[in-house]
């Protein structure tokens, strides 16, 4: 069956798919397709909704997690550790995070006015709980990294962190503050995406894309099921598929699935005014008291199931940092598929000597928080402006042997 | 017994889980079952707590068929590592363990070979008030009646279609509740046009006809055609508003009425319990009649997953008769599978209860016609309606996620957040899965189920950091 071509397939509907969709359909000349693939381990769903820019450049949140699986690897392999401060992410993607925080207030009045769906954005920011002098040695180097974001950051001795936050242990003793790490809510965030791109036009459709046709290395089409869309341009933000939307268009995109498993607890009273991190896990109370504990970081292809042994070293490390915890219960368990890029920065934009596709992939850890900025560069290229941040490091020309492939 | 020499794991000791175990113990195979209640049974065969009056547990008709099973059974002990008061949470399917809950700590068996046995809930009906003190499942009450020695209320009725509603009934006039009514969903005139396949043999005819008479001596009205509309009161249940259904069971709401009340039973239906064998990753099918998804078998009871079998009602709901035959097919296939027997060997050692078991299941296929479910109840709540009690989530909501394209389940789930409570959607999920169904036109196959994950009933953090291995692997 031919349907109607229109302008643009977005492939993938999660924040990332939604979040681009949203922003396209501000211009009502330009007719969207939004592919909605479901898949478990979609991240999007399974994310714990943190707005991390500082905490998660400087490897923070997920990352912390992140550096202790890779320093216990290299240390495993006998080899000297090469990371011996934190796991930090180069310049141009602090700013790329940053300037997406500030994208979120705006965001929050548009899409409610728009679509009517309040995504809880809260003003929480993000404490690193120290126990030891490793973990001062930790923040101290995360602090002096970025002295021109000095004003985003608080040191808290354990007097002012049992003021502020009376249900961390006793024995930490102090925190750094990343006083605008802040937080939202993943699954209204993407229905709010949702909802606006509807009401502004967007078709919205499910299933499963099974091929892209490329004409003299332009895309002509896309097939869902039974169905062809002819359109301009594909647009893939499959997130942890994305690699099989790339090869049907012959890119070959180093993504990978990397596991998170995380824990949810019943919902409980307003314990904690900030999101956690501590060496061991995050912990991040939500709009409506559940708390989140995430998240391993794990290579196990698309395995989605979860496991004791990491279950249990989120629970420890979740309980150490708020002892009452103990009592309460967890309710749920899942494991989501975060798309990883080797050097973990998303890959958007154009590939050379293909016309009508994009990138918008590869987000790792940051696809919420990163979601607003991604739609606005990708809004640009869409419109032949150039990005208000330079694209050059998140192309896929910085892969050198994907290049080739092509 | 050393937990170590056990060879396979049997989730539930209800009549499936205790004739599987018999059925392995007969040829030498020592087994571990694990099942939360302090006490064998499952919920059909469920004894009264400890050191609580047995005498309505006893009077029951199926007492003697328990009776008859726990004998079988305590004979066989020594060959049974039996694992009370255990919940089972879940699949850690990495580690090839199943996990469970003893004592506030989280213990683990294997997860293969592994007879799943975990029976099935009741169906939950939400409509306007459902949600007052005093509203309850029938299977609830009459367990708080039959086994916790507790009278529910003092005026209750008992509205649903089935017949434990009768069972229900009785037990509670015979503890001294008075009972305003039975309201049954079902025609009278399909009843009698079914009764003779219905009662297959005579047993069942003669016990269907000694309740129906009991209402009658004990002037116990029964309403045929007749189901719920909405239940009333300040902060607890004062009325119940009944009404005549439609063939599709949809009130005929000129001809409502109310009775008074201070309890009422709601029992319209039953869900297999397939969470276990969906998180194993077994196939599942649909079938309206026979309670909704189910795991795919074989004429063995074998899953699509090599060392997983199930039987009794989580395969679908045919009742404790044809569990107790499940449950030996269900061994007999892990006998074949390792080689203790042959398959003629078992084929001619089960030819008997298959015979029955087909009876059975025929019986349970004319009792469709009399009491399968029907589009009306759909129908029943109103916009201001809980749907999910864990989440506090409207009807009104669900239209509204509907309206805005929602297709599945997992859409319903991420929009509405329904089934994101502590039950995980056991109480919502059929009537939400339904509805979508009922609304879009599309297959239950379609519209999905929810995805149960570990753990699948909540438990203290604490339980988590405190691992013991059941087993030494």
């Amino acid at each position: 069956m031919k349907n109607k071509p229109v302008d643009i397939v977005i492939i993938g509907g999660g924040v990332i798919g939604t979040s681009i969709a949203y922003q396209l359909s501000k211009d009502p000349s330009i007719s969207i397709t939004l592919i909605d693939i479901k898949k478990p381990g979609n991240a999007s769903q399974a994310s714990a909704g943190g707005l991390w820019a500082i905490g998660e450049s400087v490897g923070l949140g997920c990352g912390v997690i992140f550096f202790k699986t890779l320093s216990k690897r290299r240390q495993e392999n006998n080899r000297k550790p090469t990371i011996e401060r934190p796991h930090q992410l180069p310049p141009f993607f602090f700013d790329f995070c940053l300037r997406s925080n500030d994208l979120f207030p705006d965001l929050w009045k548009e899409l409610k006015e728009i679509g009517g769906i309040d995504f809880k954005l809260e003003k929480t920011g993000l404490k690193f709980i120290m126990y030891d002098n490793d973990d001062i040695e930790y923040a101290r180097n995360i602090y002096d990294s970025i002295p021109h974001l000095k004003d985003q950051m608080e040191w808290v001795d354990s007097k002012q962190l049992a003021k502020e936050e009376p249900f961390i242990n006793k024995d930490a003793i102090g925190a750094l503050t990343f006083l605008k790490d802040d937080q939202v809510n993943p699954y209204l965030l993407m229905n709010a995406f949702r909802d606006a791109s509807r009401v502004q036009g967007v078709n919205m459709i499910q299933g499963e894309v099974n091929d892209i046709k490329v004409v003299n290395r332009k895309v002509e089409a896309v097939s869902v099921g039974q169905n062809q869309i002819p359109c301009n341009m594909v647009i893939n933000a499959a997130g942890a598929w994305a690699t099989d939307i790339g090869n049907m268009v012959g890119v070959s995109l180093p993504i990978t699935p990397v596991k998170g498993q995380v824990l949810l607890s019943e919902k409980m009273p307003k314990i904690l005014k900030s999101c956690i991190s501590t060496s061991d896990c995050y912990i991040a109370q939500k709009d409506n008291g559940e708390i989140l504990i995430g998240s391993t970081t794990e290579n196990k292809g698309f395995d989605t199931s979860t496991s004791y042994e990491q279950l249990r070293g989120l629970a420890e490390g979740a309980t150490k940092a708020i002892p009452i915890l103990k009592t309460m219960n967890c309710k749920r368990t899942w494991a989501g598929l975060r798309p990883g890029t080797p050097d973990e920065v998303p890959i958007l934009g154009p590939v050379k000597g293909l016309t009508g596709y994009l990138n918008a992939c590869g987000h790792f850890r940051t696809g919420i928080l990163t979601s607003a900025i991604t739609a606005r560069m990708i809004n640009d290229l869409v419109h032949g402006t150039s990005p208000e941040i330079d694209i050059t490091p998140f192309l896929i020309d910085r892969f050198r042997a994907c290049l080739n492939t092509i | 017994m050393k937990s170590k020499t056990s060879q396979v794991t049997i989730v539930g000791a209800g009549p499936a889980g205790l004739s599987a175990a018999i059925q392995l113990a007969e040829f030498n195979i020592k087994s571990t079952i694990v099942d939360e209640n302090p006490e064998i049974g499952g919920a059909i065969f469920k004894q009264p707590d400890k050191g609580l009056d047995k005498s309505l547990f006893r009077n029951e008709k199926t007492y003697i068929r328990a009776k008859k099973l726990f004998d079988e059974f305590f004979t066989y002990q020594s060959y049974v590592n039996l694992q009370l008061g255990s919940e089972v949470l879940g699949d850690f399917s990495l580690s090839n363990e199943l996990a469970f809950l003893h004592n506030d700590k989280v213990k683990t068996l294997p997860n293969n070979p592994v007879i799943i046995c975990t029976g099935c809930y009741e169906r939950a009906q939400p409509f306007p008030g459902w949600t007052l003190p005093g509203i309850m499942s029938v299977g609830g009450i009459q367990l708080q009646t039959k086994c916790g020695n507790v009278k529910p209320g003092h005026k209750i009725a008992l509205v649903g279609t089935g017949p434990l509603l009768l069972v229900a009934a009785k037990q509670l006039h015979q503890a001294g509740i008075k009972v305003v009514g039975v309201v049954e969903a079902g025609l009278k005139k399909d009843l009698i046009k079914n009764m003779f396949t219905l009662f297959y043999n005579t047993k069942l005819l003669k016990e269907g006809f000694s309740y129906i008479n009991y209402m009658k001596n004990n002037k116990i009205p029964i309403f045929y055609g007749h189901g719920v509309v909405s239940a009333r009161g300040n902060n607890e249940l004062e009325e119940l508003v009944i009404a005549p259904y439609t063939k599709e069971w949809k009130p005929i709401q000129e001809k409502s009425f109310s009775i008074q009340v201070d309890s009422a039973g709601i029992g319209y239906g039953y869900v297999p319990r397939i969470q276990l064998t969906q998180m194993l990753k077994c196939e599942h099918e649909f079938n309206a009649n026979i309670g909704g998804f189910y795991p795919k078998v074989d004429h063995w009871q074998r899953t699509t997953i090599e060392g997983v079998y199930v039987a009794g009602d989580n395969g679908g709901i045919y009742g404790s008769e044809v569990a107790l035959h499940q449950g030996r097919i269900a061994a007999l296939a892990y006998l074949i599978d390792n080689k203790k027997i042959t398959v003629e060997k078992a084929s001619r050692l089960i030819k008997k209860n298959r015979k029955k078991m087909n009876n059975l299941k025929k019986f349970q296929s004319s009792f469709d016609n009399f009491s399968g479910l029907k589009s009306g109840l759909l129908t029943l709540p109103d916009s201001d309606t809980i749907v999910c009690r864990c989440e506090h989530v409207k009807m009104e909501s669900i239209d509204v996620a509907i309206n805005s394209g929602v297709k599945n389940m997992t859409g319903l789930k991420i929009r509405t957040r329904v089934g994101m409570g502590d039950c995980q959607g056991k109480m919502c999920g059929s009537f939400c899965a339904e509805y979508l169904s009922y609304k879009l036109g599309d297959t239950r196959e379609k519209i999905g189920a929810m995805k149960p994950r570990f753990p699948m009933s909540p438990i203290p953090f604490s339980s988590i950091t405190n691992k013991e291995l059941e087993y030494e692997k």
